[in-house]
């Protein structure tokens, strides 16, 4: 439990805020490079119109691309879930309320890891 | 009352933006996640996100990360750099100018098929 002794310092069992505040800024940095290249190639290189099922086989035919959609996926998702968690613990006052918003939170993080992940390790092209 | 000026108002968009690009993330990843099913499903799912009305959210969605981002580089800037706090109403002018930069030509390519004859 954190302690708030009356002199500003911050006394706390738990390092998870600490680790918090810097996961999130090294995810940011990684995603400053990934979700750049992600967007030149989507909206610039290609174009939205551009996009159907025959272009994302024909990255994914590449395991540079998959593991590069993998960095992506993986880093996203943790600094979006670090991101919502701060959120949610400042306007989300009632205590049962906020551990209920963060457990699914955080369910819902692991079910799109695990899914997105696997889908990116056995897709194979169709059709 | 917080009077925190600018900086104030960059906060509450970092924020806002932040909780709206998660929002779309997941969208997103479900969406990719029905390749798995073949063509079919998934290209009709993306022939939604093609359509003219769609372009607007995609350029919103443009906008937010643009300054979710650059705004993100002016709060890592204030975090570790000695001078930041100093400076940060200055960064985020910056970050203003920046992100019009980015953003006015960006607008154009995006919504200029809009208004082709041959449409998007």
């Amino acid at each position: 439990m954190t302690q708030h002794p009356r002199d500003g310092s911050v006394r706390s069992a738990s390092r998870f805020e600490l680790w918090s505040w810097l996961l999130m800024r090294i995810t940011a940095v990684v995603l400053l490079i990934l979700v750049l290249g992600h967007l030149v190639v989507m909206h610039i290189e290609n174009d939205v119109s551009k996009l159907n099922y025959t272009f994302v086989a024909h990255r994914w035919s590449s395991p540079w691309w998959r593991g590069f959609d993998f960095l992506l996926l993986g880093t996203t998702l943790l600094h979006g879930v670090l991101g919502v968690r701060t959120v949610t613990t400042d306007y989300v006052r009632n205590p049962r309320l906020r551990v209920m918003v963060q457990s699914g939170l955080v369910v819902i993080t692991c079910v799109l890891l695990v899914l997105g992940s696997a889908i990116l390790l056995i897709f194979e092209a169709k059709g | 009352m917080y009077r925190g000026g600018e900086g104030q108002t960059a906060f509450y968009l970092h924020r806002f933006t932040g909780v709206g690009i998660f929002i779309f993330l997941v969208l997103h990843i479900i969406d990719t996640i029905l390749v798995w099913w073949g063509p079919g499903l998934y290209n009709q799912v993306l022939a939604f996100y093609q359509t003219p009305a769609f372009r607007i959210v995609e350029l919103v969605l443009i906008a937010a990360v643009v300054f979710h981002a650059l705004n993100g580089i002016r709060i890592i800037l204030v975090d570790f750099w000695e001078s930041g706090t100093q400076y940060q109403v200055l960064l985020l002018r910056v970050v203003v100018a920046a992100f019009t930069l980015l953003m006015v030509p960006t607008a154009y390519l995006l919504l200029l098929p809009l208004f082709q004859e041959g449409g998007p």
